[in-house]
């Protein structure tokens, strides 16, 4: 599945990916949820620095440079919520692909539906207020870095 | 034919003396066009603002006396306080001023909005033509390009608009927040206006005398609340002014904490403008509060100030070339138009 997102990654000399429309909906939604929590991990960062610099009253140029502390968290609460709209769509249509043309590892597609959960878990925790907007800042920031380690871990391991 | 200003300012004057030598903004065009109708004096704006009374003259060096003669009969005063200025050093004391470097707060803006509104008085007045026109507008342009090229107005320069500011780094557009003040203190009520001024609406004013919070919630256009039930209003603030002369904290970690629980996780900016303090330093450390002292506001205006003024000498170098530049256009010749004669018999 998310070897067509990142082919790179697991890079074989005789992989060919599906083409289609199924194919093609679910490698370019699936991307796009990716993006939206690379966004909301860069936002996360950015929430992070600016309440520091406020709780310390530290007002450098970053501080000025930085967007309200209000929007920011905002920004990583809908990015998240995009992202896992947008990806439970990238997962779905990967069921209407065509088995037989499909290459991905199982290991891979369990990968993107651990992602999934790990975001929906972190969102419903949040619409719940039960997570502050300082640790969805940071959830945002962590499960975007899980994801990337363990997709990296997972092109070493070849599943 | 020189130019010329001559003029008293903050620096040269107290206000007792500027209120006998202001004109008020309704008379500033009229003023103008006396000043340009005396002998000896062919363009003329008078500038008028709470710091500074200032006229600009294009005249022959016999007009200034005239000048002179005109103020001390319309301020029934002697002129000793005024500062006199010719050609170039009136040029620069021009764009200085527009520019905010002769400012009471170094930097500020407004005197920008002041002059222009002077100078089209003057204009819609018939009293400025060519050479007050060119010095006006090429003040314009030293004024906006010192604004934009350069860190002269940047960051709040007083405790309420350093609040104001950090307000607006919170939660971006004060249109939705709601401001409650505990005591009525004079700089509380300044730092709640200025919050006003950026769009925040519900103002709640909670004082141990109720009819004091009464008076200051209807001057503000708030609500009056009872001291002992502040709290109950909580949950719907976004910013809490502290100014109440009690000798302890009124706002502490303790009584903080749970009412926090209740607020959906909206940040809270706490000023603390009171001394005594009426917050616990500790409030702080609270998840999605902050806390800032009178010290701590002052200390954001004091780094603006120092930005400013290290700024001063960029400024200076630019509005140096800007003076030379106007120097050299009003030095230049003009060219003679002579009319046409008409055509002899001879010639047709």
């Amino acid at each position: 599945m998310s070897a067509q997102i990142l082919p790179s990654a697991f890079a074989r000399p005789e992989y060919k990916p599906s083409t289609g429309f199924w194919p093609e909906m679910h490698a370019a939604v699936s991307l796009i949820a990716f993006g939206a929590f690379a966004l909301a991990c860069v936002a996360g960062v950015m929430y992070l620095v600016q309440e520091r610099l406020l709780k310390k009253h530290h007002l450098n140029s970053v501080f000025h440079a930085l967007p309200p502390i209000a929007n920011l968290s905002v920004a990583v609460q809908r990015l998240m919520l995009a992202g896992v709209v947008l990806l439970a769509g990238g997962i779905g249509a990967g069921f209407f692909v065509d088995r037989s043309t499909m290459r991905e590892p199982v290991a891979v597609i369990l990968w993107a539906i651990g992602v999934w959960l790990l975001y929906g878990v972190v969102l419903v925790l949040r619409l719940t207020h039960r997570f502050s907007p300082r640790r969805i800042a940071w959830m945002a920031v962590a499960a975007f870095t899980i994801a990337l380690i363990t997709l990296t871990a997972m092109s070493y391991v070849h599943l | 034919m020189q130019l010329h200003c001559l003029g008293l300012s903050h620096k040269t004057a107290a206000v007792e003396l500027r209120e006998k030598f202001a004109v008020a903004d309704t008379h500033l065009g009229e003023v103008a066009a006396q000043l340009a109708s005396l002998p000896g004096i062919h363009e003329a704006v008078v500038v008028s603002t709470c710091n500074r009374v200032e006229y600009y003259v294009a005249a022959e060096e016999n007009g200034l006396a005239a000048v002179q003669e005109f103020i001390q009969q319309r301020a029934q005063h002697a002129l000793e306080p005024f500062f006199r200025l010719y050609g170039t050093e009136s040029v620069r004391h021009l764009f200085r001023v527009v520019s905010g470097l002769d400012s009471m707060v170094l930097g500020e803006t407004e005197i920008l909005g002041q002059v222009k509104k002077a100078y089209l008085a003057a204009q819609s007045s018939s009293a400025t033509s060519r050479n007050l026109n060119k010095l006006f507008q090429r003040a314009f342009n030293v004024a906006k390009e010192v604004r934009t090229k350069t860190n002269i107005t940047r960051g709040p320069v007083s405790t309420g608009s350093a609040a104001v500011d950090l307000a607006e780094k919170i939660f971006g557009r004060l249109v939705d927040c709601k401001v409650m003040i505990l005591g009525a203190g004079e700089t509380a009520e300044m730092t709640a206006r200025a919050l006003q001024s950026r769009g925040a609406k519900a103002i709640f004013v909670s004082n141990r005398t109720f009819e004091r919070a009464s008076a200051l919630a209807n001057d503000l256009g708030g609500k009056a609340i009872h001291f002992d039930e502040w709290d109950r209003e909580f949950t719907a603030l976004d910013i809490l002014i502290g100014s109440t002369g009690a000798p302890h904290a009124v706002v502490t970690r303790k009584k903080l904490q749970p009412l926090m629980h209740k607020r959906a996780d909206r940040p809270l900016f706490c000023i603390d403008l009171a001394v005594p303090r009426d917050f616990e330093a500790s409030v702080n450390d609270l998840e999605g509060v902050y806390l800032y002292d009178i010290d701590a506001l002052q200390s954001i205006a004091d780094q603006s100030i120092q930005v400013r003024r290290k700024e001063l000498t960029v400024c200076e170098t630019m509005i140096e070339r800007h003076v030379g530049e106007f120097h050299e256009w009003f030095t230049t010749p003009r060219p003679v138009i002579t009319p046409m004669q008409p055509q002899t018999e001879a010639a047709k």
